[in-house]
């Protein structure tokens, strides 16, 4: 079996930081090969979790809009997440008028899951 | 290494402007590239004739940006404050066609020995934190102590709280290519409470935080830096902005890593000889994460076009994306007037 994902971004990650960067120093193409690795870094972190957080966040999605009697697409569907979303959006749009404790439900899960979504910045390197 | 084309031909451009500027034949040496400001292209090089060598910086306009303002009226606003005694880099000559830099620009004089922080770098400001906060607020009060000119609201846009929220809401429809739940309910609650304004309109930086302000190794600051968001509107604007957390550093407690916010908000206060509106402080909060969102958006939509390779564009398509939703999401579930 190969590199996953998140795998192959770390790897990357390690070349970019290792091995470009140091060597183009504080240039302005320095600089870019260091925020480049940077991204790799958390994108590789945010790679490992992603299947285990869509499923999550779909699956809250569908409880929420079906408790409020909304019909949701598929499991199947090639786009659910996105169509999940849009339904998800006009449905607080209407709690915010007419149920403040819907509201409130919508307002939580938003909360939990761009709590999830947050990146951890990648540690300054040490001091040499 | 090969010669980078775009810095060859902008050294040439760079070599007739101030040659002409002069009225003598100039080199360039140095011409060196910032990092970070993919909105823009600013350069740093020195000018080099017989009898002498300036230090000079070039702002101009990339194939494509973050945000799309006007050089022309940057330099004015630059102008303006620069002469108003505000710590701005002098501005020297503005190109607002590009005919003279190859893209809409200006040219101003640098500023040396100072340093703006990195998003990522931790206490900046280390034992000067305190003198670099009440130097950097009071800046910004002098700047909100100006009133502007008919002049500046020929040249800047003229933008009150609702005309800013509808600035950005149209940004992120222009832009936005996915579901934004986060930013469509803050926008919703938004435009549902607009407050009347804090006082009289100012003169607004747009984008006032810790990356945009010069120090040097003493904590004095040297210069306000990147007017190209400036405008005339509401000066909480400005102050929500550089107390968002996603400027912060990470230093809890602090307002861009200098100064807890009530004494931030004194020292803007006694220069500015304004009040804090602080029945409208959570409206401007919340506002100054939908314009960050606006921003972040508006950059992954350019990343995604590919017309500047720039990875500062992806970086903020992802990352302050991610920052602001989650912290414009957190103020909505959990901090009155929301919660």
């Amino acid at each position: 079996m190969g590199l996953t994902l998140a795998e192959s971004l770390a790897a990357l990650a390690l070349s970019q930081g290792a091995l470009v960067a140091p060597a183009l120093g504080e240039s302005y193409a320095g600089k870019s090969a260091a925020t480049i690795a940077a991204l790799l870094a958390m994108l590789a972190a945010d790679a490992a979790s992603r299947p285990a957080r869509e499923a999550a966040i779909a699956s809250r999605l569908e409880r929420l809009l079906s408790d409020a009697g909304i019909d949701c697409p598929p499991p199947e569907a090639p786009d659910r997440l996105p169509r999940l979303w849009a339904a998800f959006i006009d449905l607080h749009a209407g709690a915010d008028v007419e149920d403040p404790a819907l509201a409130r439900a919508c307002r939580l899960l938003l909360r939990d899951w761009t709590a999830g979504e947050r990146l951890v910045p990648p540690l300054p390197p040490p001091d040499a | 290494m090969h010669p980078d084309p775009v810095a060859v031909s902008l050294a040439a451009c760079l070599a007739e402007t101030v040659g002409r500027l002069w009225a003598s034949p100039v080199r360039i040496e140095g011409l060196s590239r910032f990092h970070g400001g993919a909105a823009r292209e600013t350069w740093r090089f020195d000018a080099v004739s017989a009898s002498r060598r300036e230090p000079l910086v070039v702002r101009r306009d990339p194939a494509a940006s973050l945000i799309d303002t006007s050089r022309a009226a940057e330099f004015h606003a630059l102008a303006r404050a620069h002469a108003a005694g505000i710590p701005a880099p002098e501005p020297l000559l503005l190109d607002a066609d590009g005919s003279r830099l190859g893209a809409p620009g200006f040219l101003m004089r640098e500023v040396p020995g100072g340093r703006a922080p990195g998003l990522f770098d931790p206490d900046p400001y280390g034992a000067t934190r305190a003198r670099t906060g009440r130097e950097m607020f009071a800046a910004l009060g002098w700047l909100h102590a100006l009133v502007p000119t008919a002049e500046d609201q020929a040249a800047l846009p003229v933008q009150d709280a609702a005309g800013r929220l509808a600035h950005w809401k149209a940004d992120i429809a222009r832009h936005a290519r996915q579901p934004e739940p986060v930013t469509t309910a803050a926008i919703r609650w938004l435009e549902a409470h607009v407050p009347p304004p804090s006082g009289p309109p100012a003169l607004v930086h747009g984008d006032f935080r810790s990356g945009n302000v010069l120090v040097d190794s003493e904590g004095a600051v040297l210069a306000l830096l990147d007017w190209e968001m400036a405008h005339v509107g509401d000066p909480m604007e400005d102050l929500a902005w550089a107390m968002d957390p996603l400027w912060g550093h990470g230093m809890a407690g602090l307002v861009a890593a200098t100064l807890p916010p009530e004494d931030a908000i004194a020292a803007w206060e006694s220069a500015s000889g304004r009040c804090v509106a602080r029945e409208s402080i959570a409206w401007w909060r919340l506002f100054a994460g939908v314009q960050g969102l606006a921003i972040w958006i508006a950059s992954a939509a350019q990343a995604r076009a590919g017309a500047n390779p720039d990875p500062v564009l992806a970086f903020a398509g992802i990352y302050p994306y991610r920052f602001h939703n989650a912290e414009v999401a957190r103020m909505m579930a959990e901090e009155a007037p929301w919660a």
